[in-house]
């Protein structure tokens, strides 16, 4: 099964439609570590996005992905901005020019991703952070790739890792950002960070459900 | 050349703001520098965009310096150079420095026209530690020939008042500069040879560690025998002294405590006033009252100008004064006493004070009130010290101000004495001054203001005058020769006092002395009945700082932890965050110690602004506590919710108010929604939590056999099972002679509700005032009551006379306690019977 231009927009869509639900819940998860606005910025990021997504519906893949890359780094405020806005861009790198992708080539999009959020955040596994989220769920995706699982399957994969590393995050102390002023006081909270990713992971699941 | 400089921060008038301070650094020339501060809309965070259009603006060969405060600041900055041509980007550099202080020394180097990369350096090595504004002269340098070392304080009090002088003076004997700084507290160094800089600047709690520079010929010596100094705590821990003073504190704190049921009988006495005790005793005496008047010696000689030479003569007067009242102390063995006095000596000649005083007189004040400046300029410096034991020192600059204006106007110091026996009453009492009392003929002080950390509180305890501060300034009032009766226990002044009292205050005071020594510190020991029969003893806490202390005292665990200052006097409900923070500081203090949260405990004679209530004619028959929760669930669940995510283990939950047995089932369904509720948004927490309920309602207690299927533990609130027991109410200053928790009718209660938890497993605790009573005690443990909670002060008096009992003597007293007919038989059985 390929993945098309149209089910990039359906993706985008759901995504911000699960950041809109979660508002509430991401804002409350991130006062109690960090500054008390990651649901209401990666809103404002996601509803920028959604603002012009009509003129992106006939767009290859890695342009709608710049497009929504610099509507996150210009709109969304806090540290999610640059953070996500680089893991877009540099998703869209390997996808310029392209209308279709395999799931090869979406693994290979993530871990750009992953890398562009490393690189600009200098955080590692286990510091409580959107990290804690992405890394394991990409393994988890590339395992399930490599053993021949259905796409579904392998977000399937992809999703439950990611939700089971949201929880991991939760008896972490945070050595980065804000939450990391707090030290051993962050412990015991959920990342929003990471809850945030698991929510995108999770809508890119969905559209994938929904295609088959 | 002129580097630009871009200032981002996630507050648009922070930006702004530092724009504003690093143009003062300019000196005229014209640096670009432009804010990049908040979103687009003047919300706070950052912005692309406008830091984008910042750097832009600003650009040009010579280059852009960009300086952030934090987090998404620095990663959008980032961000946005990546979005730069290359040919742009390279000329921009990014600053390492805080943002601020960076952005003052860029701004400075820029206008002098340094490199872009010099300007960075500049601002990357801008000296962060934070003076005091007071003394800009003070930024040190640590010069190459300067040494260091550090050193951790281990004695109780710090570095402060005496330990601060002992280290001046000894710092003194030396040449070289010495400079000491709180590393830990993160303190600007202070010089160690000036008294008032170490009392303001170079001051340290136990635990601190302290840096102490010195440079000079002997900066070797020096070093070695400060740090001497430190590591031997002050002398403090030799001696032993401090800890007899602590556990004076505690006694004297808790016999206040024992005032409230004391009070009971006494409020009926007219002319009582109430205050601090200081030092525990009772005395009947007439009162004298003392006066002083330097200010109004003051007002008199206004008009003449007093030299510098005059003002240094009365300082060197009072030194010596200082001096003759130091060794009179130290003759009568009172050299923690006297040890005060050398910080009084230590400022008089202190040369930083007087060098300012100079300069004022140099420039046309008159001595006197340029030295009445400047000692109020270091009192003010004081009273911001957050710490209160520092702001207690200003009575000591006060009094040495008074003593020199005194003395310069030659207006002499007597002794303080009223030639007879006396109670002295006073406004406030000043160090100097008590150390001026005469001990033949004070038998006892009151003062209107003070309270139990001033120098004169200490110095009463010490010097063994029984002693009540804070009494209100009514009191000075009373004429002088009233007769008062003193009893600085429960801190309780009564004028004009019946006869028969001196009589009974003397057998007070003999026993009081005798009962003291039985209040050994064995406050950590477990409490076991002579024939080994092991009482529980927890605390009652009602907010979360006072958890600290509870370990000093013995608590066992906290038997109950009232919330409701939690929700009291706020214009909202807390959050589920702020309650969990709470809770989750409380579990974890306490390690493995059982912690008991009691819910929201409220109703309509305490009204909440964000609930709101009908009026009741008897708020405490009405919508109170879980009655409360009915109408307003969501203030429960968040609650419950707080409480289920913070246990750790150590957390069980109690329910107040229980009627019946539905509304504890009623409760538990919403604990369990709860529970599933923040399973299903993912949020680990420990399933298992006790919850136990209050019995402070008569039905509750009537029907304990079948609460105490549904429940983990009882806790019985004698206060409230009392009123609504007696139906009496607490407050009710006329039927205060009904009031009595040990009314068989009570006991009663107390043996059925213990009765029944034991017949299912369940443990039974005692958290009202009646568990830290000593005719009460003997009975609930004789009745078998597992657990009792009391205010922490009382638990090494709950303990110590545990240990004096006998378990199998007590089960058969308590069983004869309930044949009795009221309150009174059963004290007076009890009073004889265990020889209290």
């Amino acid at each position: 099964m390929m993945i098309n231009n149209q089910d990039v927009i359906k993706f985008l869509e759901k995504a911000a439609g699960k950041i809109k639900e979660n508002k509430e819940f991401l804002t409350q998860l991130d006062s109690a570590i960090g500054d008390g606005d990651h649901g209401i910025n990666m809103d404002r990021g996601f509803s920028k996005i959604m603002s012009s997504i009509d003129t992106l519906r006939d767009k290859d893949i890695g342009t709608i992905l710049r497009t929504c890359s610099m509507a996150l780094i210009s709109t969304v405020g806090g540290a999610s901005g640059p953070l996500y806005g680089t893991a877009f861009l540099y998703a869209s790198k390997s996808l310029n020019g392209k209308f279709e992708i395999d799931m090869n080539e979406l693994l290979e999009a993530l871990k750009a991703a992953l890398e562009g959020i490393q690189m600009r955040g200098k955080a590692t596994e286990g510091e409580k952070t959107m990290i804690d989220a992405i890394a394991p769920a990409l393994r988890a995706f590339e395992e399930k790739l490599k053993s021949g699982g259905t796409p579904v399957e392998i977000l399937e994969a992809t999703v439950a890792a990611a939700k089971k590393g949201v929880e991991n995050t939760v008896p972490m102390k945070a050595t980065k950002g804000r939450a990391s002023y707090l030290g051993d006081r962050s412990i015991g909270h959920q990342d929003p960070g990471a809850t945030s990713s698991y929510l995108i992971f999770e809508a890119m699941l969905e559209t994938l459900k929904e295609k088959v | 050349m002129m580097v630009g400089l871009v200032i981002v921060s996630h507050s648009q008038k922070l930006a702004e703001g530092v724009v504003e301070l690093a143009k003062q650094m300019t000196l005229g020339e014209n640096v670009p520098i432009i804010p990049a501060g908040g979103l687009e809309n003047g919300e706070i965070g950052t912005s692309f965009d406008k830091i984008m259009d910042a750097i832009n603006k600003v650009y040009s060969e010579d280059g852009v310096l960009v300086l952030m405060d934090l987090g998404s600041a620095v990663m959008t900055t980032q961000t946005c150079l990546e979005f730069l041509p290359p040919e742009i980007q390279s000329k921009v550099l990014l600053c390492n420095a805080p943002l601020v202080e960076g952005s003052i020394a860029a701004a400075s180097a820029a206008a002098q026209g340094f490199s872009i990369e010099k300007v960075k350096e500049i601002a990357e090595k801008v000296n962060t530690s934070k003076v005091q504004q007071d003394f800009p002269e003070e930024t040190i340098k640590y010069s190459e020939n300067a040494i260091a070392i550090d050193v951790k304080l281990i004695n109780p009090t710090g570095l402060h008042a005496r330990p601060a002088s002992l280290f001046v003076q000894v710092a003194s004997k030396f040449k070289s500069e010495i400079k000491v700084q709180n590393i830990t507290a993160k303190k600007a160094p202070a010089d160690a040879k000036s008294i008032m800089d170490m009392a303001v600047n170079g001051t340290g709690e136990k635990g601190d560690v302290i840096r102490i520079i010195a440079e000079g010929e002997d900066a070797e010596e020096a070093l070695k025998e400060l740090k001497e100094l430190v590591e031997s705590g002050f002398g403090e821990l030799e001696k032993g002294e401090n800890v007899n003073l602590e556990r004076n504190e505690i006694l004297t704190e808790e016999h206040s405590n024992k005032l409230v049921k004391n009070d009971i009988r006494e409020t009926t006495m007219k002319g009582s006033f109430r205050g601090t005790p200081i030092y525990p005793g009772y005395v009947v005496a007439p009162v004298w009252v003392y006066e002083r008047r330097p200010s109004k010696i003051l007002e008199k000689k206004k008009e003449k100008f007093i030299t510098f030479e005059e003002l240094l003569e009365a300082i060197k007067e009072v030194s010596d004064e200082t001096r003759i009242i130091k060794e009179k102390l130290e003759k009568e063995s009172n050299s923690k006493v006297a040890a005060i006095f050398d910080f009084h000596e230590m400022i008089l000649n202190d040369q930083k004070i007087k060098d300012d005083v100079k300069n004022l007189v140099e420039n046309g004040m008159s001595a006197d009130k340029a030295f009445a400046k400047v000692v109020d300029s270091w009192i003010d410096k004081l009273e911001k010290q957050s710490f209160d034991l520092m702001k207690e020192r200003t009575k000591d600059l006060e009094d040495i101000k008074n003593r020199v204006l005194t003395a310069l106007f030659k207006e002499g110091k007597k002794i303080i004495s009223p030639n007879v026996k006396s109670i002295l009453l006073i406004d406030e009492l000043l160090p100097s001054e008590t150390a001026l009392l005469d001990k033949e003929n004070i038998i006892g002080i009151a003062t209107a203001y003070g309270g139990t950390t001033s120098h004169a509180a200490i110095i009463a305890r010490m010097l063994g005058i029984p002693s009540i501060v804070g009494l209100g300034p009514k009191i000075l009032k009373i004429p002088n020769g009233t007769i008062v009766a003193l009893n600085s226990v429960d801190g309780v002044l009564l004028v004009n006092p019946n006869v028969k009292i001196k009589d009974e205050f003397e057998k007070k005071d003999k026993l009081l002395k005798l009962k003291e020594k039985e209040l050994i510190n064995k406050a950590e020991e477990p409490s076991k009945t002579k024939d080994g029969y092991r009482i529980e003893v927890f605390a009652n806490v009602g907010k979360v700082e006072e958890v600290e202390e509870i370990h000093k005292y013995g608590a066992e665990g906290i038997g109950l932890l009232r919330t409701e200052f939690l929700y009291v006097g706020k214009k909202e409900a807390p959050t589920e965050e702020e309650q969990y923070n709470n809770y989750l500081s409380v579990s974890q203090t306490m390690g493995k110690k059982p912690v008991v949260i009691r819910t929201l405990d409220i109703g309509g004679d305490k009204p909440l602004e964000y609930v709101s209530l009908d009026k009741e004619a008897n708020p405490f028959l009405g919508v109170r506590a879980i009655r409360l929760y009915k109408k307003y669930p969501e203030l429960f669940k968040t609650q419950v919710k707080a409480i289920l995510r913070a246990n750790q283990g150590n957390i069980k939950l109690m329910l107040p108010m229980i009627a019946s047995i539905d509304e504890v089932r009623w409760a538990k369904e919403i604990i369990n929604e709860c529970k599933s509720e923040l399973s299903s948004k993912g949020i680990k927490f420990n399933q298992k939590i006790e919850v136990g309920i209050m019995i402070e309602i008569p039905s509750a207690a009537i029907m304990s056999e079948i609460l105490a299927k549904e429940v983990d533990f009882f806790s019985i609130g004698t206060n409230d099972l009392t009123q609504y027991t007696l139906a009496v109410d607490r407050g009710n200053k006329n039927l205060k002679y009904l009031f009595d928790s040990l009314e068989p009718s009570i006991l009663r209660l107390v043996k059925l509700t213990v009765d029944n938890a034991h017949k299912y497993g369940r443990l039974v605790s005692v958290c009202g005032e009646v568990a830290s009573e000593k005719e009460a005690i003997p009975i609930l443990v004789g009745l078998g009551v597992d657990e009792l909670s009391m205010n922490p002060r009382m638990i090494p008096y709950a303990k110590g006379l545990i240990r004096t009992l006998e378990y199998s003597q007590l089960q058969k007293l308590a069983l004869k306690v309930l044949e009795l007919e009221n309150a009174s038989q059963v004290r007076e059985f009890i009073s004889k019977n265990c020889n209290l």
